[in-house]
């Protein structure tokens, strides 16, 4: 469909399309079909292809794309807090909705019918970008800095493998016009994102250099097996998670020097890490208030971000220290005196993190919700339960609940683990597809005062939160419509 | 090394499990973790060998072997290897009637050749009597759940075996291979002759992971009894406590016919039956 083609004015035939895309959005929310956080641009991208190019150059201060397989969307709340602080406007596609149609929905809530973008003279677009979607998007908005979280196995169905994603970055990138001045926010520590800019003069790199952190060996199932330089064996000094780590070969090729770096990590349980953040423009001590080592790694590709853009290190460290997560993202709520701890794992790396996370706080006895789901945002192919290392909760938990689509899969996945044989015979262990069902249940069974973690993949996460938000304990992601989106969850 | 001892009930079954630090794409774990629970539940001793870069596989050595997928990098990292160091092993194993689980990248690997589509051929061990072309990026790669009916199932054995392909490779067996299963839903070999897999002997070639063994109980004691049958003569497995493998298998059938994910009822889990 090239809907508008004939409509010969530029700005005339986007804004033509901006119209059509609102009235989308209005309908779309008028009938409860969500938020309308891609109608509107999927309506727009059909109607006008060029509306995507047209509406994001406009912005003044340019576009920060941020990418990767795990971290996309707190990095991208991060860097929008830390300009904020910085006396930006960030123009930031806050719900998460992170492909082309998403992009352009965030645009047009600040687009006009004439097809001019309505903005602040210190506005700037902060785009959360699918693996997919990131060589029309870079192309389209010639986007200033592209930041790359890491790259692991997730989706397989949808995305292919690790080297087909990077590949196919790769591309993207020769192919931009000499114009396009591109910087590249890369992680020092996995080896296929460090390996992207390869090559290139303006490329800052970050990395976690404290050398008490992390473990000797990769994770079972990893991703970066080979030297991105000449295709031998890696080895690690040192790995913080998954295969993020101090990496080399026996051909001499090493991990580069990040420019920024995190040191001297001192994690605390739920309420995050402190650590030391350390750039070209001094050094700063910041306590991060979420947890998870992954979360350090996104403060710092935030900070690095920024410091390609030119902030200040003071109000960028202001930001992580004021920072309190994403929806979904150990999001704490309480339900009838106990409190509920919502973590997001859709890949083996988030899981075995999120799995670290929870026994991580010490001592045993947990009350544990896993959920998984199947639709596409979710990835069909549930083989990856596999790959993550539930074994870790084996003989911490009393109170297992299995839920989501796939209850029966992830039942399967916890006996083979030896989860469900080692809950004592004071506990319980619950499997049901029904996953509202088994919220109630595993609430009701955890004791009023204690703690219960639900880990769960993408759509399980929304579906937790509309039936939260449903009986009053939650608030709706998309009313933000451009303030955070995490500032009016309850605690 | 040669390790094979008179019938004995307390040898260990050896399963080699063939790179199993670059052929791990699609939780090929999962196949290795069910083979050896489900051989210690039974009191069986089982010890998984590591078969890496170098290593020979040598006779009478392993009483299973498995290889899963990889990416494409690391599997051509590995090819030099795996016909200089381990293509003899492999086909002597296959003669000897050890039984072997091949999936999908590997399974490929042991056919005559992968055609790519865009250069040229590239030579598979041969093992197994099939050939593999892609037929190009702008085809529609099979992605999906898989139901076959397992052609060489045991006499009173369900037939069904379930699950999820992904593989842009068309595979062509030989006239005169057999075919592991018949496609009841999903691609298979080709998306065309209704086949999916390939046997010979007792070497399975397959593109179903998702893992393929915790959902097909039934082929994983398959394999085990085979195995067990080349260390003690007796392949008479004690039976388990399979609900929950047998109600994901159900699922995935259950699909089939809806489309639908099915939400199952509220289930309570007996004490000490999942082990």
């Amino acid at each position: 469909m090239d809907g508008l083609a004939s409509v010969r004015s530029r700005k005339w035939r986007t804004g033509l399309a901006v119209a059509m895309g609102r009235m989308a959005g209005w309908v779309s929310r008028a009938v409860g079909r969500g938020g309308g956080t891609a109608l509107p641009g999927l309506v727009v991208d059909r109607l006008d292809p060029g509306a995507l190019a047209h509406l994001s150059r406009q912005l003044p201060g340019g576009v920060v794309m941020v990418t990767g397989t795990n971290g996309k969307t707190t990095t991208s709340h991060l860097i929008r807090a830390m300009l904020e602080a910085s006396g930006w406007v960030p123009i930031h596609n806050a719900s998460g909705s992170n492909l082309t149609r998403g992009i352009l929905a965030t645009l047009l809530r600040h687009a006009s019918v004439t097809g001019a973008l309505d903005v602040p003279e210190n506005a700037i677009g902060v785009f959360e970008t699918d693996e997919a979607a990131v060589p029309r998007v870079l192309r389209d908005s010639r986007a200033r800095v592209l930041v790359v979280t890491n790259l692991f196995r997730d989706q397989l169905d949808r995305y292919g493998e690790v080297n087909a994603v990077a590949q196919q970055w790769r591309d993207a990138f020769s192919a931009l016009p000499g114009s396009h001045d591109l910087r590249l926010v890369l992680n020092a520590d996995d080896p296929t994102v460090s390996a992207l800019g390869r090559g290139l003069a303006t490329t800052i790199r970050f990395g976690i250099d404290d050398p008490e952190i992390g473990r000797d060996a990769p994770d079972h199932a990893s991703d970066a097996n080979l030297c991105p330089d000449c295709g031998s064996r890696l080895q690690y000094r040192r790995v913080t998670y998954g295969h993020l780590g101090a990496y080399f070969c026996d051909k001499g090729h090493i991990r580069p020097t990040p420019d920024v770096v995190a040191d001297e990590l001192e994690t605390s349980g739920w309420d995050g890490t402190a650590f030391t953040v350390k750039t070209s423009g001094g050094e700063r001590r910041i306590s991060l208030p979420v947890p998870g080592t992954y979360n350090v790694y996104n403060a710092i590709a935030g900070a690095a971000a920024c410091g390609a853009l030119g902030c200040d290190l003071e109000p960028v460290a202001s930001a992580i220290a004021n920072f309190h997560g994403v929806f979904g993202r150990f999001e704490r709520f309480t339900i009838d005196g106990r409190r509920l701890v919502m973590v997001l794992a859709k890949n083996p790396v988030g899981m075995n993190e999120a799995l670290r996370t929870v026994v991580g706080r010490g001592g045993s006895g947990h009350h544990v919700l896993v959920a998984l789901n199947d639709h596409d945002a979710d990835g069909r192919d549930v083989s990856w339960i596999w790959d993550a290392d539930f074994e870790i909760l084996a003989g911490q938990v009393t109170q297992l609940t299995i839920s989501g689509h796939r209850a029966d899969d992830l039942a399967v996945r916890l006996k083979y683990a030896g989860v469900i044989g080692s809950i004592p015979s004071s506990g319980t262990a619950t499997v049901s597809g029904d996953l509202t069902g088994a919220l109630d249940g595993a609430v009701a069974g955890t004791p009023v005062g204690g703690t219960l973690v639900a880990i769960v993949t993408y759509t399980a996460m929304l579906d937790i939160r509309s039936s939260l938000v449903r009986r009053g304990h939650a608030k709706a992601y998309w009313d933000d419509a451009g303030v955070s989106a995490t500032a009016v969850v309850p605690r | 090394m040669t390790l094979r001892s008179t019938a004995s009930a307390r040898a260990k079954v050896r399963i080699g499990h063939l790179y199993g630090d670059l052929l791990n794409l699609y939780a090929d774990r999962g196949n290795i973790l069910v083979l050896t629970r489900r051989c210690e539940w039974r009191h069986i001793a089982v010890e998984v060998v590591s078969i890496g870069m170098g290593d020979r596989i040598g006779s009478g050595e392993f009483d299973l072997l498995f290889m899963g997928g990889g990416q494409d990098g690391d599997q051509q990292f590995l090819g030099d290897d795996l016909f200089r160091v381990k293509a003899d092993g492999l086909r002597g194993a296959v003669h000897d009637g050890v039984p072997v689980l091949a999936v999908c990248g590997s399974y490929q690997l042991l056919g005559h050749y992968y055609d790519p589509g865009t250069g040229p051929r590239l030579a598979g061990l041969g093992i197994f009597d099939m050939h593999t072309v892609h037929p190009g990026r702008s085809v529609r790669r099979c992605i999906g759940d898989v139901v076959v009916d397992w052609i060489g199932a045991p006499v009173r054995s369900p037939r069904s075996v379930v699950g999820f392909e992904n593989h842009g490779g068309r595979t062509f067996i030989g006239s005169g291979a057999r075919a592991f299963g018949r496609v009841v839903s999903g691609n298979g070999n080709n998306g065309e002759d209704g086949t999916e897999g390939v046997v010979q002997a007792n070497a399975i070639g397959t593109y179903l992971h998702g893992s393929l063994l915790p959902k097909n109980p039934h082929l994983a004691d398959y394999l085990i009894g085979k195995a067990v049958s080349r260390r003690t003569g007796s392949a008479k497995l004690e039976p388990l406590d399979d609900h929950l493998e047998w109600q994901a298998h159900q699922t995935i059938l259950d699909r089939r016919a809806s489309h639908v994910a099915p939400v199952a009822g509220r289930v309570k889990l007996p004490w000490g039956s999942a082990r």
